[in-house]
């Protein structure tokens, strides 16, 4: 991020605090809009002046929807949009398997993506899709632009709806110390899930020994062990990168007391396939499910065209990120996995097949997880032919005998994952020795202070008063977390080359 | 509040008729997934003798919204 880049940042956050004290509503979302707009400019006036253009077409377009829901309007605003994306994201790729210097190789590189247009495109889609389905949204043209270029999601998202967003943009705006805790906290956990996690599983301890490397610098082939670690370390690397940005996008957010929809919801403790993608990139694995999955679904009620319906939900899910034929089979291998997912529960529901409850759920969750380690070499891997040589190793058993990274690889990437579900096991017991605690505490209450009379003394009563109070007293971590944040502002701002302009979001990318 | 409607929809879904009212929604009720959604529509169809179209099935977002589709197609709820 550039020492500009930082300085329009700011400008932003000034001038979104300066709308806070504007009375009127509509110089307050005209401030905002300015901010937005400034922001965006950051990437160039010619792709703002897209923003701008698609966002009036998209409002126009939505106002005639309003009078009167024509499926004929719907194709044409669904046509156009799809039209722009198909322009700017998919054409070049295609053009660019031309002969060198060519009119259309030419053409192919004169093409730039504008910033976040796969995600504005989709909230520009889903807006037309709402009226049409005479969903009560009366957006002014204001707000609507104001919708189309939010500065915290215009980038990477998430995907917001303008039925949630609405709301939001004409309430009086309201500082609280929830939402200053809650915000600030989250945008420190962003950062570090980002900044520390996700770096260093991308770049390892030692040269050679993170997953980058793994993936594309190893000679001689890989090892079985290897490429489910390398499977399991992207898709921990791709969540602390991509959940990290949105803890950070929920988080400022939230400091100005707006709520955005939630993306990740720990995804890798899901015991099914299903549950995972109700669970990763939800804003628009949802998406997906209401705007392509539905409606293709329902146009047949036979339960072979449902499964071919998620099959080509997912495919498409899985080429929204680009123009690979790796993302294909991403989106592909995963809408298998969920058919066979759903034929299989179909088959035991009708066998009564007695397990230990507590043995099939662990055995659920690893077998999902797997499949997830799986599904992410086809997304990372550079071509289908990489992809292929990967799996070709975790299918071989001889290639169990043979280890391809160096030592710290195995030792980061199990270190990092084993954490994570020790942090997720232990935040699990914190919550329930809260939740105890809570109970016990209503039920002696007004007499309580801080501990239930009955209950006392107890190590787990004291633990559960303690966690209580310091998730209850959000404002507590609020000094702690500004000074991480000054800290790694101030790093940003010394050293140019601060760790966001090294390692983008890998989100922007799409 | 248990009509048939509701009934309806906790047999499919497999709930206790009590869990669900008008509001109940894929967000509220976990077992409202893809898959189910697609049962809902064809016990609607079934019971009510009526065709939903496209549009109307993705109206359907919440129990409130299918007994309001459902009235307009003139059936006594």
């Amino acid at each position: 991020m550039t020492l500009f880049a930082l300085f329009i940042v700011a400008s932003v956050l000034v001038i979104w605090l300066a709308a806070w004290n504007v009375r009127s509503l509509r110089g307050r979302q005209l401030l905002l809009l300015v901010a937005c707009y400034l922001f965006y400019s950051i990437w160039g006036i010619a792709f703002l002046s897209l923003l701008v253009a698609s966002s009036l077409v998209n409002f126009a377009l939505g106002s005639l929807l309003r009078r009167r829901p024509s499926i004929g309007y719907l194709w044409l605003g669904i046509a156009l949009n799809v039209l722009l994306l198909a322009f700017f994201k998919y054409l070049p790729p295609i053009l660019e398997t031309g002969a060198p210097g060519s009119w259309y190789d030419t053409l192919a590189h004169a093409i730039i993506m504008p910033i976040g247009l796969s995600f504005w495109t989709f909230q520009a889609l889903s807006y037309l899709i709402d009226v049409y389905l005479e969903e009560e949204l009366d957006p002014s043209v204001l707000e609507f632009c104001l919708y189309m270029a939010f500065w915290p999601t215009v980038v990477s998202g998430p995907v917001c709806r303008l039925g949630q967003m609405l709301p939001q943009f004409r309430q009086e705006p309201v500082l609280s110390s929830d939402n200053l805790s809650v915000g600030v906290l989250r945008v420190v956990k962003g950062l570090f899930m980002k900044m520390c996690l996700a770096q260093i599983m991308a770049s390892g301890f030692t040269p050679g020994g993170g997953v980058t490397a793994g993936f594309d610098d190893v000679r001689g082939g890989w090892g079985g062990i290897d490429v489910w670690l390398l499977g399991l370390g992207f898709g921990f690397m791709l969540f602390f990168d991509f959940a990290g940005y949105s803890h950070m996008v929920i988080g400022t957010s939230r400091i100005f007391g707006m709520r955005l929809p939630e993306n990740f919801d720990r995804p890798f403790l899901s015991t099914t396939p299903s549950i995972f993608w109700t669970r990763w990139h939800m804003s628009l694995s949802f998406w997906i499910r209401d705007y392509i999955y539905k409606p293709l679904a329902m146009a047949r009620r036979e339960i072979w065209w449902l499964y071919v319906s998620i099959i080509v939900s997912m495919t498409l899910f899985g080429l929204w990120h680009g123009p690979k034929w790796t993302y294909v089979a991403y989106g592909a291998y995963h809408g298998v996995v969920l058919v066979l997912h759903r034929s299989g529960q179909r088959l035991t529901s009708r066998l009564a097949f007695p397990a230990p409850r507590v043995l099939g759920t662990c055995l659920a969750w690893a077998a999902t997880l797997l499949l997830m380690s799986l599904g992410y070499i086809l997304f990372r891997a550079n071509d289908l032919s990489h992809a292929a040589a990967m799996l070709r190793a975790a299918f071989t058993p001889s290639a169990y005998g043979h280890f391809a990274m160096p030592r710290s690889f195995y030792v980061l990437t199990i270190g990092i994952v084993l954490a994570y579900f020790s942090c997720a096991a232990g935040g699990a017991v914190l919550g329930w020795l809260r939740t105890r605690y809570r109970d016990a505490a209503r039920e002696h209450a007004p007499r309580v202070t801080v501990f239930p009379a009955r209950h006392a003394p107890s190590a787990a009563m004291f633990v559960g008063a303690v966690v209580d109070f310091l998730a209850t007293k959000l404002w507590w971590w609020l000094g702690p977390a500004l000074c991480v944040l000054g800290a790694w502002i101030a790093l940003a701002v010394s050293a140019q080359r601060a760790a966001i302009s090294v390692t983008p979001f890998i989100y922007t990318l799409f | 509040m248990s009509d048939a409607l509701i009934q309806l929809f906790a047999d499919v879904l497999k709930v206790d008729p009590s869990h669900l009212d008008d509001s109940s929604s894929p967000d509220t009720v976990k077992q409202w997934d893809s898959l189910a959604a697609m049962s809902l529509v064809v016990a609607i169809e079934e019971k009510f003798k009526v065709e939903l179209s496209t549009k109307e099935i993705m109206k359907m977002s919440t129990i409130g919204l299918a007994r309001k589709t459902l009235r307009s197609k003139k059936v006594a709820l």
